[in-house]
């Protein structure tokens, strides 16, 4: 589905990325974990067309994508979550929701709307609250039920378990997991290593915008080298976590 | 004593839909675009002039001149977005834009009011009245054309607000204002929603000039010191913030009606300007705020 080989990015003439390859495979969830300023949130946003790529190939289903415009990405059935969810705080859930189907028809648009507010019924009962005023987590889910309304094949998520109380945290990855479960990719940066370790199928490491590790989080976990540097686990705590 | 105060406060309700006109668009800009439009006085005086050509020169009705005016201006704001912005903003990546814009529309500004004296010469122009007539309201009077003035910016404003409420590309404009990449994210195209607004905002105050050619006369600088008091009006509703700006205009023209009262007539307009200068040391963020998404 999504292809990003020995991608160069980065902001003005600060290299981010220095080359970084991944490939999301239909259904998949993918999982980028990675030490502060490794780059994965650059990745997310270079694969999204934010960032224009320095050099190397993103593509979709075999199409290069490089250089698009973010909202031309979305038309292709990408969605893209920003780290603190990305909603328009000042305006009322109804209308984030209504936006989130922008770019499909009025009718579509109904359907999907009401049908969120089925999936959530939190959202029907507070559709005319403003969206910042909701809980962290309820922002969070409600930024990932605005990013559904267009159904999307693939999304890219930045931390969706950033800054949310454990239970929050369980929730959003739960609806993540359902939705992963309907067939929808998805390919997620995370600083919370245990809760992408228990979803993803796959899991890159990235470390100075490079591929440090790719593989299965089993292989991850068994892997003392990347467990030391990268899980800030020694091999103490491993053999603790491994004890009953 | 009543009479006069009646008399200023109805000439301030009518300069204030006049402002309003011209302040919300430039407030709109601003909070969409991060662009302060120094050209937008020059769009005033095209809609004059637009205005003019129609009623005067072709010599269609009042109705046609203002609608030319109306169309005319948006399709010229249409184009500063992708001929300039758009073009500097490329130029510039993602380096910091400084003061860059604001000298680019000041040069717009210059480009346009030396084509209007170009074109039209630096004589004023008058336009005759969309409507004749005056209303008798016993203590005062009032000519229709002002309350043409005064109810085509309350229909006009009530359109623009219902748009940015209700329409999808009216909820565009406010999600680019709120946060241009989460609205990237919804399949929002930027260019094209900078475009709009900007026409949008442009057209307001071309309409304007066409209303308020028949009470003033036209000439190329007509619109610039409409400017810098839009500026002050701007800063004392929240920069970016239009339904600050509406009702900024309103206490703004209505403290010049009813200042004569009490201080000598030319220092009416230092008014707004002083309340400006009070609000950005006092309150930097004017009154409401900036929220384009409200």
């Amino acid at each position: 589905m999504l292809e990003l080989e020995a991608v160069r990015s980065g902001y003005g003439k600060l290299e981010i990325l220095q080359s970084a390859s991944l490939r999301v495979p239909d259904g998949a969830i993918i999982g980028i974990i990675g030490p502060n300023g490794a780059g994965k949130s650059t990745l997310l946003k270079t694969a999204f067309g934010y960032l224009t790529p320095w050099a190397g190939r993103i593509a979709l289903d075999g199409r290069e994508i490089a250089g698009r415009r973010p909202d031309e990405i979305m038309r292709c059935g990408v969605g893209y979550l920003a780290q603190a969810g990305g909603l328009f705080a000042e305006m009322t859930v109804h209308d984030n929701l209504v936006l989130g189907g922008y770019t499909v028809s009025r009718g579509d648009k109904r359907r999907a709307v009401d049908s969120v507010y089925a999936r959530f019924p939190l959202f029907h009962d507070r559709r005319r609250q403003l969206a910042g005023a909701l809980s962290g987590g309820e922002q969070r889910l409600l930024a990932i039920a605005r990013a559904l309304i267009v159904h999307p094949r693939l999304l890219l998520l930045d931390e969706p378990s950033a800054a949310l109380a454990p239970r929050f945290i369980d929730e959003v990855y739960a609806t993540l997991v359902a939705l992963n479960q309907d067939g929808l990719a998805m390919l997620i940066v995370e600083q919370n290593v245990e809760a992408i370790l228990a979803v993803a199928h796959r899991v890159f490491v990235l470390d100075l915008g490079r591929n440090a590790f790719d593989g299965t989080p089993a292989e991850l976990r068994g892997s003392d080298r990347i467990r030391r540097l990268y899980l800030g686990e020694d091999d103490e705590d491993a053999a603790a976590g491994s004890r009953p | 004593m009543l009479e006069s105060l009646l008399e200023f406060l109805i000439q301030g309700l009518v300069l204030g839909g006049l402002y309003a006109l011209f302040a919300v668009g430039l407030s709109l800009i601003f909070g969409v675009l991060d662009v302060i439009n120094v050209a937008h006085g020059e769009f005033f005086a095209v809609g004059g002039y637009l205005a003019f050509a129609a009623v005067v020169l072709l010599h269609l009705p009042g109705a046609l001149g203002v609608l030319g005016a109306a169309v005319g201006t948006f399709l010229l704001g249409l184009c500063v977005y992708p001929l300039l912005i758009a073009p500097l903003k490329r130029r510039l990546g993602g380096r910091p834009q400084g003061p860059l814009y604001l000298v680019l529309t000041l040069g717009l500004s210059t480009f346009l009011q030396s084509s209007l004296l170009a074109i039209a010469g630096g004589d004023y122009r008058q336009v005759p009245p969309q409507v004749s007539g005056i209303l008798d309201l016993g203590v005062t009077a009032v000519s229709h054309q002002r309350l043409l003035v005064l109810g085509a910016a309350a229909g006009l404003l009530s359109a623009l607000f219902a748009f940015l409420r209700f329409h999808p590309e009216g909820l565009a404009v406010r999600a680019v204002a709120l946060n241009p990449d989460a609205a990237q994210a919804m399949g929002i195209n930027l260019p094209r929603i900078f475009a709009l607004t900007l026409a949008l905002g442009v057209a307001l105050a071309g309409v304007g000039g066409a209303l308020m050619a028949p009470l003033f006369n036209v000439y190329p600088a007509v619109g610039f010191p409409l400017t810098i008091k839009a500026f002050a009006i701007t800063i004392l509703g929240g920069m970016g913030n239009p339904a600050g700006a509406l009702v900024a205009s309103f206490l703004v023209s209505i403290a010049e009606s009813l200042s004569v009262m009490v201080i000598p007539s030319q220092w009416q307009n230092l008014i707004a300007f002083a309340v400006m200068i009070v609000m950005l040391l006092v309150r930097p963020r004017g009154l409401f705020g900036r929220a384009v998404s409200r």
